[in-house]
């Protein structure tokens, strides 16, 4: 049985919650291996990254955003503070 | 603390134009002049005072009450307008603080022989900043204090995370202090939406515990810190 997208977030939100980031990049990434191409959880990667000033992988991971939802206001408001640093 | 500061900025490039905006923003007095009418236009709405004039007229330049100004920033690419101008506010209006944007380096010594208290090259200062920044991705921001001493923003390096200040206590083995932690706090929104919080801790205490991706920002001698940037 294949976990619901829902206990995906959860659990990130859970580890980042506690600042356990490394943790809770490990669990959207595996998310990512089971719904490829999700905007929220590449959303929720890329603040977990921008959060500990990992701009470049951050970067990449709002730019995946954008690739699939073009209008995606919350991705781009990061990439365009993330450009400037 | 006196009375608030009172700028004006002349030449509304686009240095200029964001110098007068952002001081402003913070909530300053600020008086923008150019030559050219729709660079005053446009900024008109942002400052307390937008006026269109040749900056090489002097007799207008006492009639808009330049001399009451605290700090003028002379921010024209022409070289010798530029001269002309800061020989101008220093020496007959007495402004206290000039500060004049220099093209290159013959252009600052210039400044500096007329008197004027602060030159930058806003050019040279970001290819630094840039250049700094793709030899060490983990550099933040650096300023020069003196020709000995930075202070630098950087990523804590994995190896200090977990430990407190008092444990990597770099004072003594670097003779570098810690003046502030920048760090990004988890914060909650709705339905799984992560976000965070940026939080500055301002001299932070010896049993501060660093965590991932907190900011140093440390000031102490060129080499030492560039030694911790390669941590």
């Amino acid at each position: 049985m294949e976990p619901d997208k829902e206990k995906i977030l959860e659990a990130g939100y859970f580890y980042f919650q506690n600042q356990k980031f490394k943790k809770a990049i490990k669990i959207f990434e595996k998310g990512l291996s089971m719904f490829p191409n999700d905007i929220d959880i590449y959303y929720n990667l890329g603040i977990v990254y921008e959060s500990i000033n990992e701009i470049e992988k951050a970067k990449e991971c709002f730019k995946k955003v954008l690739e699939i939802d073009r209008d995606n206001t919350d991705a781009k408001k990061h990439l365009e503070k993330l450009v400037n640093i | 603390m006196g009375e608030k500061k009172f700028f004006a900025v002349i030449g509304l490039g686009s240095f200029g134009y964001y110098v007068a905006t952002k001081l402003a923003e913070k909530g300053y007095e600020v008086i923008a002049i150019d030559i050219d009418e729709n660079k005053v236009d446009d900024i008109s709405n942002k400052v307390t005072h937008a006026i269109q004039l040749n900056a090489l007229d002097e007799k207008v330049l006492r009639e808009v009450g330049l001399m009451d100004v605290d700090v003028a920033i002379i921010a024209i690419k022409d070289i010798a307008t530029s001269i002309l101008l800061s020989s101008f506010l220093k020496e007959d209006l007495k402004i206290k603080y000039v500060v004049a944007k220099a093209s290159d380096q013959k252009h600052g010594k210039v400044l500096e022989k007329i008197g004027v208290d602060r030159i930058i090259y806003p050019e040279l200062e970001s290819a630094d900043r840039l250049a700094n920044n793709l030899i060490s991705p983990s550099i933040f921001d650096i300023i020069e204090l003196s020709s000995s001493h930075n202070l630098v923003e950087i990523k804590a390096p994995d190896i200090f995370v977990g430990k407190t200040l008092e444990e990597i206590d770099l004072r003594k083995r670097f003779d570098i202090n810690i003046i502030a932690i920048k760090r990004n706090q988890p914060s909650t929104t709705e339905t799984y939406k992560l976000s965070y919080e940026e939080s500055i801790i301002i001299s932070p205490s010896p049993k501060e515990r660093i965590i991932e991706g907190d900011i140093l920002v440390m000031v102490g001698l060129k080499e030492h810190l560039e030694k911790i940037e390669k941590l």
